[in-house]
């Protein structure tokens, strides 16, 4: 559960901060400067070298976790559980986990009408806040995702690690740009691409009338005749999406509901712990 | 192609099934609410035409492979004609069959197992098993009766054999047919099928003679617009060696028989052939050098003393036609040849009787005048030189047509009145020490071929000094001028031949006699050959007429109008033999039928006889194949093009 980059954090934590401190993890030797603390002096270096050298450690700081949750209507689709529910539920659990291991936990909730924006706090009592917005938040009407998430990107004030969760339904050029808006304001992104196995394998055995859950319209087809180049699509899809996060240093897990939570954080942990 | 069950074709409206399916699947869609509605929209937009044409195609696939199983269960049988597809059982009421059971018939396959007419007989089983609500009839050559069959068995039986085995006769197929359809129009027989099998054989069908009746065969059943439909059953065409053997002429000399007898074979090739002279019964091994085509072979056959009459049997060794390989003849006949002379000029009247009187124990002179019909037919052979009256000229032109035959020479005076023998040019007169010549003629047969050690007879030695050419006829020698000296012309079952000058000094040396004599006792060997003493023809009205004879070279059930051989009766010998068209080998090509034959419901079969049998056989299995296929393919065309890529296997 550890950032991947340094974090500007307020108070002492796990995570690697951008300043010099006193931790027990070694940084660098810098060459000693008069005015300095001469206790930081490593006299070992003395001995050998006949010169003052200071050795440096790594801060260590805590992080601020934010989570961002697409609240579109197409986010209800999925059995037994929608990607919206999913959502929450994970978003319940790493707010839970970053909170006790003493990070700050916001979150951003975008919709059609406009963002609900809980800044991140330590607190423990954030993670009570956390649960009542996602628990009076529902899913509906149309995808704001990217116009939300470059405010996002500046309503975030400090280095922040960055967390989406969304079917990412969206232009893959104009989410780049919001994941660029983003890493340009120092944030780690992980994006949780959140997909129902139905989505993936478009298994229809006779004509069906396709109604969109966020606008409204429909299509009368036949799923066998276009599975092939649906399927195509969407890999086309999740594979440029791919390639924005491999751009701008960004973590993608492609998430299917059907799986369950457990397998999904087990991913995201391990995956975390690699790198 | 048409159906044994008919009614099942009405199931071809299952085949709107898959149709009606995919229509009602389009009706009573399900409804789902879905998020990805862009990726949804873009490959609708994007589905490619080709996958559209494998949606429609693999719904025209189930279509035909419904189809195809309807159709198999109709149970379809093939047609060899045109219409590809007949909708109706094509039941017919009568299946006849028109068997050629002349002697050629009897020849057997290339695989020496069936004869013709074995094969023939089981294509037509084959052929009534597809319509077995069908009755069925035969009506052969020999009798030209129809039979009505109870059952298909009946043609094998024992009993039957008579009437359906092989025979020594010829047939007149032509006939025959027609004979067939007059029995189906007085029978009133709706639809029928006439199942014409045959060999082919030129002299079956005697098409210059027949032409008017093959045209009316053809009228008759084009006028029933399909009721009745001809079927020619084909034959597989015999390359097996095969040799046959028929006499030109049989000569007696006192204890010796000189039978002139003509072997022909298929074998290109020369090669001794061991022949057996049967005498009374005592065999006499004999051999002869052939050269192919024909040979001709005159064997001298010593006779005993006791009895005067008896027979010969000449057999040719076993080939794949055992009746063509026998020849009969009897001897010990008194009976004479009865010559008759109508000739004015004294000279040429000397002459002629002079040459055919060096056979006093063949020949009887006859110069009484003709003045009746029986008169003048009760005679061989005719000398006509000079001018006769009306009455005679019908009475010698009857003469020929009934079988005799005539020599005619011609006469000074210019024929003004109607001429029916014979049309002569004006009489020409040589110049002075520049007499007619003759170059050219015939020394391979004929009664001017050369003698039995090859001399040739001295015509060129011939000086003609007038001469009136006949005009008609086959040229049997020619002046070296290219003008006819000596013509052959075949009236009906007769023969007339035309010289064109006369044996009298004023005309030419032929009255010298070496030329004239041995051509006039050749004609005299020609007229005794066919003589019915000699031998009769099997199944001729003859052969019929004889009752009660007893075979004596064969089965004793043999009847002389079915089987050659010699038959007994009392104290008389009579031989049959095959006649002597059957011995011909040329075959009919089936284009010169299809001139004459040309209604659209006589139909051909293009391949072998067997194989036709099983065009018109049940071919629901190509129907199972084609339906198999079309499934197959189906489901080819619906199975996805390439399989989705394994991009979502590494998730979460």
């Amino acid at each position: 559960m550890l950032g991947n980059f340094p974090m500007e954090g307020n108070v002492s934590g796990i995570h690697k901060s951008t300043h010099k401190g006193s931790s027990v993890e070694f940084a660098e030797y810098r060459e000693y400067t008069p005015g300095e603390d001469p206790r930081r002096i490593d006299w070992r270096v003395l001995a050998r070298t006949d010169k003052y050298f200071l050795k440096e450690f790594e801060a260590e700081t805590n992080l601020r976790a934010h989570h961002i949750l697409d609240c579109s209507g197409s986010m209800t689709f999925g059995q037994p559980v929608n990607k919206f529910e999913f959502g929450k539920r994970i978003i319940s659990t790493l707010s839970y986990l970053y909170l006790h291991q003493g990070d700050a936990v916001g979150l951003n909730l975008i919709k059609a009408k406009g963002m609900v924006d809980l800044p991140s706090r330590r607190n423990p009592s954030q993670l009570q806040n956390i649960l009542q917005t996602l628990g009076k938040s529902n899913a509906s009407g149309e995808d704001f995702l990217v116009t939300q998430l470059h405010q996002a990107a500046d309503s975030i004030k400090s280095r922040a690690l960055v967390m989406m969760f969304s079917d990412f339904l969206v232009d893959p050029k104009s989410l780049a740009n919001a994941i660029h808006h983003m890493r340009y304001r120092k944030h780690e992104v992980v994006l949780f691409h959140l997909l129902d196995q139905q989505e993936i394998d478009f298994q229809f055995d006779r004509p069906t009338r396709f109604i969109d859950l966020e606008g409204g319209i429909s299509v009368l087809t036949e799923p066998t005749v276009i599975r092939n180049e649906y399927i195509s699509q969407m890999e086309n899809h999740v594979t440029a999406i791919r390639k924005i996060c491999t751009e701008t240093q960004s973590s993608h897990h492609l998430t299917i509901t059907d799986l369950g939570i457990t397998n999904a954080l087990k991913a995201f942990s391990s995956d975390r712990s690699s790198m | 192609m048409s159906f044994l069950q008919p009614i099942v074709l009405l199931g071809m409206v299952l085949a709107a099934i898959p149709v009606l399916i995919h229509l009602l699947n389009l009706m009573r869609h399900r409804k789902e609410s879905w998020a990805a509605m862009m990726f949804l929209l873009k490959a609708k937009k994007s589905t490619s035409r080709l996958s559209k044409i494998r949606k429609w195609l693999a719904l025209l696939f189930r279509v035909l492979a419904i189809g195809s199983l309807v159709v198999l269960m109709a149970r379809p049988i093939s047609n060899d004609d045109g219409n590809f597809i007949t909708i109706s059982a094509q039941s017919p009421e009568f299946i006849l069959l028109v068997l050629d059971r002349s002697a050629s018939m009897a020849k057997k396959n290339n695989n020496y197992s069936k004869s013709h007419i074995q094969t023939c007989i089981e294509d037509f089983q084959k052929f009534a098993k597809i319509w077995p609500e069908a009755r069925l009839a035969v009506i052969e050559s020999v009798f030209s009766k129809t039979i009505i069959l109870d059952n298909i068995d009946m043609l094998y039986t024992p009993e039957m054999r008579d009437f359906f085995g092989p025979t020594d006769t010829s047939s007149n197929l032509p006939y025959t047919i027609n004979r067939g359809l007059t029995w189906l129009k007085d029978a009133g027989i709706g639809e029928a099928h006439i199942i014409i099998a045959s060999d082919y054989q030129s002299a079956c069908w005697d098409i210059p003679n027949n032409d008017p009746l093959v045209r009316k065969i053809n009228q008759r059943i084009e006028s029933k617009n399909g009721i009745w439909q001809m079927h020619f059953l084909n034959r597989e065409k015999s390359k097996k060696i095969n040799y046959s053997l028929h006499a030109k002429s049989v000569i007696q000399e006192k204890r010796f028989l000189y039978p002139t007898l003509s072997i022909q074979g298929n074998e290109d090739t020369s090669r001794n052939l061991g022949i057996k002279i049967n005498i009374n019964g005592q065999v006499m091994p004999a051999e002869c050098e052939f050269s192919y085509p024909a040979t001709t072979w005159t064997p001298i056959v010593p006779i005993p003393e006791s009895p005067a009459k008896g027979w010969v049997q000449v057999t040719l060794p076993e080939d794949t036609n055992s009746h063509d390989n026998n020849y009969y003849f009897t001897y010990g006949n008194t009976q004479l040849l009865k010559v008759g002379m109508l000739v004015n000029k004294k000279q040429v009247k000397k002459v002629l009787s002079a040459s055919i009187t060096l056979k006093p124990d063949k020949v009887i002179i006859r110069n009484e005048l003709f003045e009746s019909k029986k008169q003048i037919l009760d005679h061989d052979l005719i000398f006509v030189q000079g001018e006769q009256n009306n009455n005679t000229r019908e009475l010698l032109d009857v003469f020929v047509k009934k079988g005799g035959n005539i020599v005619l020479f011609p006469d000074k005076t210019d024929g003004r009145k109607k001429q029916t023998l014979q049309n002569w040019s004006p009489l020409e007169i040589s110049p002075e020490n520049n007499n007619f010549t003759i170059s050219e003629w015939n020394k391979n047969g004929g009664i001017l071929a050369n003698t039995a050690n090859g001399k040739e007879l001295p015509l060129s030695f011939i000086k003609v000094k007038q001469r009136r050419v006949p005009q008609e006829g086959l040229p049997l020698a020619y002046y070296r001028d290219g003008k006819t000296f000596l013509s052959r012309k075949t009236i009906g079952q007769g023969m007339v031949y035309s010289f064109s000058s006369m044996p009298s000094d004023d005309w030419s040396s032929l009255s010298d006699g070496f030329v004239l004599v041995p051509a006039m006792l050749r004609i005299l060997d020609e007229c005794r050959a066919s003589s019915i003493k000699v031998s009769l023809d099997c199944g001729s009205t003859k052969s019929h007429d004889l009752t009660d004879l007893i075979s004596l070279t064969g089965n004793k059930s043999d009847k002389p109008f079915l089987h050659a051989g010699i038959y007994k009766k009392l104290g008389s010998l009579t031989a049959i033999n095959q006649p002597s068209i059957e011995y011909q080998s040329k075959e009919l090509k089936q284009s010169e039928l299809q001139e004459l034959l040309t209604s659209q419901f006589i139909k051909w079969s293009e391949s072998k006889a067997l194989n036709f049998s099983n065009k018109k056989t049940e071919i629901w299995d190509l129907f199972l194949i084609l339906m198999i296929t079309f499934l197959l393919t189906e489901s080819l065309l619906s199975l996805p093009f390439d399989k989705p890529k394994l991009i979502f296997r590494n998730v979460s």
